[in-house]
Protein backbone atom coordinates (compact mmCIF):
# COMPACT_ATOMS: atom_id res chain seq x y z
CA UNK A 1 0.00 0.00 0.00
CA UNK A 2 1.56 3.26 -1.14
CA UNK A 3 2.16 5.75 1.49
CA UNK A 4 -0.41 7.50 3.21
CA UNK A 5 0.89 9.83 6.28
CA UNK A 6 0.94 13.59 5.71
CA UNK A 7 2.15 13.73 8.98
CA UNK A 8 3.95 17.12 8.41
CA UNK A 9 0.80 18.78 8.19
CA UNK A 10 -1.55 20.06 11.21
CA UNK A 11 -0.54 20.70 15.25
CA UNK A 12 2.91 19.29 15.41
CA UNK A 13 2.92 16.00 18.15
CA UNK A 14 4.19 17.73 21.79
CA UNK A 15 2.73 21.15 21.04
CA UNK A 16 -0.41 22.38 22.25
CA UNK A 17 -3.22 21.97 19.99
CA UNK A 18 -4.37 25.57 18.84
CA UNK A 19 -7.29 26.97 20.41
CA UNK A 20 -10.77 26.57 18.67
CA UNK A 21 -14.18 27.99 19.05
CA UNK A 22 -16.95 26.64 16.73
CA UNK A 23 -20.42 25.78 16.82
CA UNK A 24 -22.34 22.30 17.14
CA UNK A 25 -24.77 21.01 15.89
CA UNK A 26 -27.14 22.48 17.76
CA UNK A 27 -25.77 26.08 16.98
CA UNK A 28 -24.29 26.44 20.14
CA UNK A 29 -20.64 27.38 20.66
CA UNK A 30 -18.01 25.20 21.60
CA UNK A 31 -14.15 26.13 23.23
CA UNK A 32 -12.55 23.24 22.34
CA UNK A 33 -10.20 23.47 25.34
CA UNK A 34 -12.81 24.57 27.82
CA UNK A 35 -15.08 21.71 26.90
CA UNK A 36 -12.25 18.93 27.08
CA UNK A 37 -12.90 19.73 31.31
CA UNK A 38 -9.15 18.76 31.69
CA UNK A 39 -9.59 15.63 29.82
CA UNK A 40 -7.93 13.57 27.04
CA UNK A 41 -9.64 14.21 23.61
CA UNK A 42 -9.60 12.87 20.66
CA UNK A 43 -10.43 15.51 17.85
CA UNK A 44 -11.68 13.89 14.29
CA UNK A 45 -11.00 15.77 11.36
CA UNK A 46 -13.55 13.89 8.32
CA UNK A 47 -14.23 14.87 5.11
CA UNK A 48 -17.89 15.86 5.01
CA UNK A 49 -21.32 15.19 6.67
CA UNK A 50 -22.95 16.01 3.79
CA UNK A 51 -20.86 13.57 1.19
CA UNK B 1 -20.79 6.83 11.65
CA UNK B 2 -17.74 5.08 12.26
CA UNK B 3 -17.29 7.36 15.64
CA UNK B 4 -20.55 6.45 16.99
CA UNK B 5 -19.48 3.01 17.29
CA UNK B 6 -16.50 3.89 19.14
CA UNK B 7 -18.07 6.15 21.40
CA UNK B 8 -18.28 3.54 24.41
CA UNK B 9 -14.97 2.51 24.12
CA UNK B 10 -13.70 6.51 24.66
CA UNK B 11 -15.94 7.20 27.08
CA UNK B 12 -14.71 4.29 29.08
CA UNK B 13 -11.09 5.71 29.03
CA UNK B 14 -12.25 8.97 29.90
CA UNK B 15 -11.63 10.07 26.30
CA UNK B 16 -13.92 13.03 25.14
CA UNK B 17 -14.47 12.88 21.51
CA UNK B 18 -15.04 16.22 18.79
CA UNK B 19 -15.78 16.03 15.24
CA UNK B 20 -15.14 18.74 13.05
CA UNK B 21 -15.71 19.22 9.22
CA UNK B 22 -16.35 22.08 6.69
CA UNK B 23 -20.36 21.51 7.19
CA UNK B 24 -22.61 23.95 7.75
CA UNK B 25 -24.58 23.66 11.66
CA UNK B 26 -27.83 22.87 9.65
CA UNK B 27 -26.34 19.99 7.63
CA UNK B 28 -24.39 18.86 10.31
CA UNK B 29 -27.74 19.29 12.70
CA UNK B 30 -29.77 17.34 10.28
CA UNK B 31 -26.81 14.11 10.05
CA UNK B 32 -26.58 14.19 13.64
CA UNK B 33 -30.54 13.55 13.83
CA UNK B 34 -30.28 10.82 11.02
CA UNK B 35 -27.40 9.08 12.54
CA UNK B 36 -28.06 9.24 16.29
CA UNK B 37 -25.31 11.22 16.96
CA UNK B 38 -24.16 12.00 20.17
CA UNK B 39 -20.61 13.97 20.52
CA UNK B 40 -20.22 17.06 19.17
CA UNK B 41 -20.02 17.65 15.69
CA UNK B 42 -17.95 21.32 14.91
CA UNK B 43 -18.76 23.57 11.85
CA UNK B 44 -15.65 25.02 10.71
CA UNK B 45 -18.26 26.28 7.57
CA UNK B 46 -15.49 28.47 5.13
CA UNK B 47 -12.64 26.34 6.49
CA UNK B 48 -10.74 28.98 8.34
CA UNK B 49 -9.68 26.27 11.31
CA UNK B 50 -8.78 23.85 8.70
CA UNK B 51 -6.88 26.40 6.88
CA UNK B 52 -5.25 27.91 9.91
CA UNK B 53 -4.07 24.48 11.28
CA UNK B 54 -2.79 23.75 7.94
CA UNK B 55 -4.95 21.06 6.69
CA UNK B 56 -6.71 22.21 4.16
CA UNK B 57 -6.71 19.22 1.19
CA UNK B 58 -5.08 21.17 -1.77
CA UNK B 59 -4.60 18.90 -3.96
CA UNK B 60 -8.49 17.87 -5.32
CA UNK B 61 -7.48 17.86 -8.80
CA UNK B 62 -4.73 14.66 -8.59
CA UNK B 63 -6.80 12.60 -6.01
CA UNK B 64 -9.38 13.30 -8.25
CA UNK B 65 -7.51 12.42 -11.09
CA UNK B 66 -6.85 9.20 -9.22
CA UNK B 67 -10.42 8.10 -8.89
CA UNK B 68 -11.49 8.97 -11.76
CA UNK B 69 -13.63 11.79 -11.05
CA UNK B 70 -14.17 15.60 -11.57
CA UNK B 71 -13.77 17.51 -8.62
CA UNK B 72 -17.41 19.56 -7.67
CA UNK B 73 -17.01 23.36 -6.12
CA UNK B 74 -18.83 21.90 -3.16
CA UNK B 75 -15.98 20.04 -2.02
CA UNK B 76 -13.01 22.61 -2.14
CA UNK B 77 -12.66 23.77 1.44
CA UNK B 78 -12.46 19.63 2.66
CA UNK B 79 -9.55 18.99 5.21
CA UNK B 80 -7.09 15.87 5.19
CA UNK B 81 -8.82 13.32 7.25
CA UNK B 82 -6.91 13.72 10.28
CA UNK B 83 -7.13 13.06 13.66
CA UNK B 84 -5.09 14.16 16.79
CA UNK B 85 -5.01 12.95 20.45
CA UNK B 86 -4.46 15.28 23.29
CA UNK B 87 -3.46 14.62 26.50
CA UNK B 88 -5.32 15.64 29.93
CA UNK B 89 -3.40 18.91 28.85
CA UNK B 90 -4.42 19.89 25.68
CA UNK B 91 -0.84 18.74 23.97
CA UNK B 92 -0.92 16.79 20.95
CA UNK B 93 0.37 13.56 21.93
CA UNK B 94 -0.74 11.47 18.62
CA UNK B 95 -1.49 12.06 14.86
CA UNK B 96 -2.88 10.70 11.69
CA UNK B 97 -3.22 12.78 9.05
CA UNK B 98 -4.19 10.65 5.68
CA UNK B 99 -3.29 12.04 2.10
CA UNK B 100 -6.97 11.88 0.43
CA UNK B 101 -10.41 12.20 1.83
CA UNK B 102 -11.16 9.09 0.41
CA UNK B 103 -8.82 6.53 2.64
CA UNK B 104 -10.80 6.65 5.71
CA UNK B 105 -10.10 4.28 9.27
CA UNK B 106 -12.95 2.10 10.81
CA UNK B 107 -13.91 3.13 14.52
CA UNK B 108 -12.14 -0.40 15.40
CA UNK B 109 -8.97 0.94 13.25
CA UNK B 110 -8.95 4.53 14.74
CA UNK B 111 -8.78 3.28 18.15
CA UNK B 112 -6.12 0.59 17.71
CA UNK B 113 -4.17 3.11 15.83
CA UNK B 114 -4.54 6.17 18.00
CA UNK B 115 -4.80 4.15 21.70
CA UNK B 116 -3.69 1.07 20.98
CA UNK B 117 -6.84 -0.69 21.89
CA UNK B 118 -9.44 -3.21 20.51
CA UNK B 119 -12.73 -1.69 20.03
CA UNK B 120 -15.36 -4.23 21.16
CA UNK B 121 -17.20 -4.97 18.20
CA UNK B 122 -15.33 -6.85 15.56
CA UNK B 123 -15.41 -8.85 12.44
CA UNK B 124 -16.36 -12.78 13.01
CA UNK B 125 -13.30 -14.56 14.46
CA UNK B 126 -11.59 -17.42 12.70
CA UNK B 127 -9.53 -20.18 14.38
CA UNK B 128 -7.09 -22.70 13.08
CA UNK B 129 -4.91 -25.54 14.96
CA UNK B 130 -1.50 -26.71 13.61
CA UNK B 131 0.81 -29.23 15.02
CA UNK B 132 1.83 -27.01 17.69
CA UNK B 133 0.29 -23.59 16.89
CA UNK B 134 -2.98 -22.15 17.81
CA UNK B 135 -4.41 -19.43 15.34
CA UNK B 136 -7.14 -16.77 15.80
CA UNK B 137 -7.94 -13.90 13.79
CA UNK B 138 -10.48 -11.44 12.88
CA UNK B 139 -11.34 -8.55 10.45
CA UNK B 140 -10.99 -5.23 12.85
CA UNK B 141 -14.39 -4.60 10.89
CA UNK B 142 -17.10 -6.80 10.20
CA UNK B 143 -18.28 -4.66 6.76
CA UNK B 144 -16.29 -2.46 4.97
CA UNK B 145 -16.36 0.79 2.67
CA UNK B 146 -14.43 1.11 -0.03
CA UNK B 147 -10.74 3.11 0.98
CA UNK B 148 -11.35 2.15 4.30
CA UNK B 149 -8.79 1.34 6.26
CA UNK B 150 -9.37 -2.33 7.39
CA UNK B 151 -7.55 -4.86 9.31
CA UNK B 152 -6.71 -8.35 10.22
CA UNK B 153 -5.44 -9.34 13.90
CA UNK B 154 -4.22 -12.44 14.12
CA UNK B 155 -2.51 -14.12 17.22
CA UNK B 156 -0.44 -17.15 16.70
CA UNK B 157 0.13 -18.90 20.23
CA UNK B 158 2.95 -21.51 20.08
CA UNK B 159 3.23 -24.34 22.30
CA UNK B 160 5.26 -24.34 24.97
CA UNK B 161 8.67 -25.48 24.73
CA UNK B 162 8.58 -24.68 20.63
CA UNK B 163 9.27 -21.76 18.92
CA UNK B 164 8.88 -20.17 15.26
CA UNK B 165 10.93 -18.43 13.34
CA UNK B 166 10.83 -14.75 12.13
CA UNK B 167 13.02 -12.60 10.16
CA UNK B 168 15.95 -12.45 9.48
CA UNK B 169 15.93 -16.07 8.91
CA UNK B 170 18.53 -18.52 7.90
CA UNK B 171 18.44 -20.23 4.24
CA UNK B 172 16.33 -23.60 4.05
CA UNK B 173 13.97 -22.22 6.81
CA UNK B 174 10.53 -20.44 6.60
CA UNK B 175 9.49 -17.52 8.79
CA UNK B 176 6.30 -16.30 10.08
CA UNK B 177 4.03 -15.05 6.75
CA UNK B 178 0.50 -13.95 6.01
CA UNK B 179 -1.02 -14.08 2.91
CA UNK B 180 -4.10 -13.18 1.36
CA UNK B 181 -5.42 -14.83 -1.65
CA UNK B 182 -6.05 -11.93 -4.19
CA UNK B 183 -9.50 -10.54 -4.52
CA UNK B 184 -10.07 -7.64 -7.32
CA UNK B 185 -9.49 -4.49 -5.74
CA UNK B 186 -8.18 -5.73 -2.95
CA UNK B 187 -4.84 -3.59 -1.79
CA UNK B 188 -3.00 -5.95 0.83
CA UNK B 189 -0.19 -4.08 3.25
CA UNK B 190 2.75 -5.08 4.46
CA UNK B 191 2.20 -7.30 8.15
CA UNK B 192 3.64 -5.96 11.42
CA UNK B 193 4.68 -8.48 13.78
CA UNK B 194 6.68 -8.16 16.89
CA UNK B 195 10.13 -7.79 17.20
CA UNK B 196 11.28 -11.41 17.34
CA UNK B 197 13.93 -12.46 19.94
CA UNK B 198 17.71 -13.72 19.41
CA UNK B 199 18.09 -17.50 19.90
CA UNK B 200 20.89 -19.64 19.96
CA UNK B 201 20.83 -23.52 19.82
CA UNK B 202 24.16 -25.39 21.46
CA UNK B 203 26.39 -26.46 18.54
CA UNK B 204 25.18 -24.43 15.41
CA UNK B 205 27.08 -21.17 14.84
CA UNK B 206 23.76 -19.28 13.08
CA UNK B 207 21.49 -16.90 15.26
CA UNK B 208 17.81 -17.81 14.87
CA UNK B 209 15.48 -14.64 15.52
CA UNK B 210 12.42 -16.41 16.90
CA UNK B 211 8.61 -15.91 18.53
CA UNK B 212 7.81 -17.81 21.73
CA UNK B 213 4.41 -18.11 23.14
CA UNK B 214 1.26 -15.32 22.15
CA UNK B 215 2.86 -13.76 18.72
CA UNK B 216 0.04 -10.98 17.89
CA UNK B 217 0.50 -9.38 14.11
CA UNK B 218 -2.38 -8.07 11.85
CA UNK B 219 -2.42 -6.99 7.99
CA UNK B 220 -3.82 -4.20 7.03
CA UNK B 221 -6.17 -3.80 3.86
CA UNK B 222 -8.11 -1.66 1.91
CA UNK B 223 -10.62 -2.03 -0.97
CA UNK B 224 -9.98 0.15 -3.92
CA UNK B 225 -12.92 -0.62 -6.10
CA UNK B 226 -16.41 -0.02 -5.39
CA UNK B 227 -19.43 -2.55 -5.72
CA UNK B 228 -17.44 -5.70 -5.39
CA UNK B 229 -20.18 -6.91 -2.60
CA UNK B 230 -19.54 -9.52 0.15
CA UNK B 231 -16.14 -11.55 0.71
CA UNK B 232 -15.08 -14.33 2.01
CA UNK B 233 -10.99 -13.36 2.88
CA UNK B 234 -8.81 -16.57 2.13
CA UNK B 235 -5.65 -15.85 4.85
CA UNK B 236 -2.76 -18.23 4.94
CA UNK B 237 -0.23 -17.94 8.05
CA UNK B 238 2.90 -19.91 7.06
CA UNK B 239 5.77 -21.01 9.92
CA UNK B 240 8.04 -23.72 11.16
CA UNK B 241 8.22 -24.54 14.60
CA UNK B 242 11.59 -26.31 16.16
CA UNK B 243 11.96 -27.39 19.69
CA UNK B 244 15.29 -27.27 21.58
CA UNK B 245 16.38 -30.37 19.37
CA UNK B 246 13.78 -31.24 16.56
CA UNK B 247 12.42 -29.02 13.55
CA UNK B 248 9.27 -29.88 12.64
CA UNK B 249 8.61 -29.51 8.72
CA UNK B 250 6.92 -25.68 7.22
CA UNK B 251 3.18 -25.58 8.15
CA UNK B 252 0.41 -23.46 7.59
CA UNK B 253 -2.97 -23.22 8.44
CA UNK B 254 -5.36 -21.43 6.60
CA UNK B 255 -8.78 -19.61 7.58
CA UNK B 256 -11.38 -17.48 5.93
CA UNK B 257 -12.70 -14.46 7.32
CA UNK B 258 -16.45 -12.45 5.79
CA UNK B 259 -16.64 -9.06 5.48
CA UNK B 260 -19.87 -7.06 4.05
CA UNK B 261 -19.64 -4.41 1.47
CA UNK B 262 -21.87 -1.33 3.03
CA UNK B 263 -22.85 0.82 0.57
CA UNK B 264 -20.80 4.05 0.20
CA UNK B 265 -23.04 7.36 0.18
CA UNK B 266 -20.47 8.97 -2.61
CA UNK B 267 -23.50 11.86 -4.30
CA UNK B 268 -24.03 14.81 -2.46
CA UNK B 269 -27.17 14.38 -0.27
CA UNK B 270 -30.45 15.12 -1.84
CA UNK B 271 -32.36 18.56 -0.76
Amino acid sequence: MSADDYSQKGPAVGERFPDLRLADQTGAPVDLHAARQGRQALVVFYRSARW
Amino acid sequence: MELQKITGDLAAKGIVLFAISYDSVETLAGFAARQGITYPLLSDEGSRVIKELGILDEHLDSHHAEFGRPTRDDQWGVAYPSVFLLDSDGIVVRKRVHRNYRIRDTGAGLLEDMLGGTASAHGAEAAADGQVVRVRAYLDSPSYRWYQRLRIVIEVAVQEGYHIYGTPIPEGYVPLSVAVDPVDGLEVGEPAWPRPHRFRVNGLAEEFWVHEGIVRGSVPLMFTKDGTGDHRLRVDVRYQACSANTCLPPAQVRFELPVQEVAAVDAPAKQ
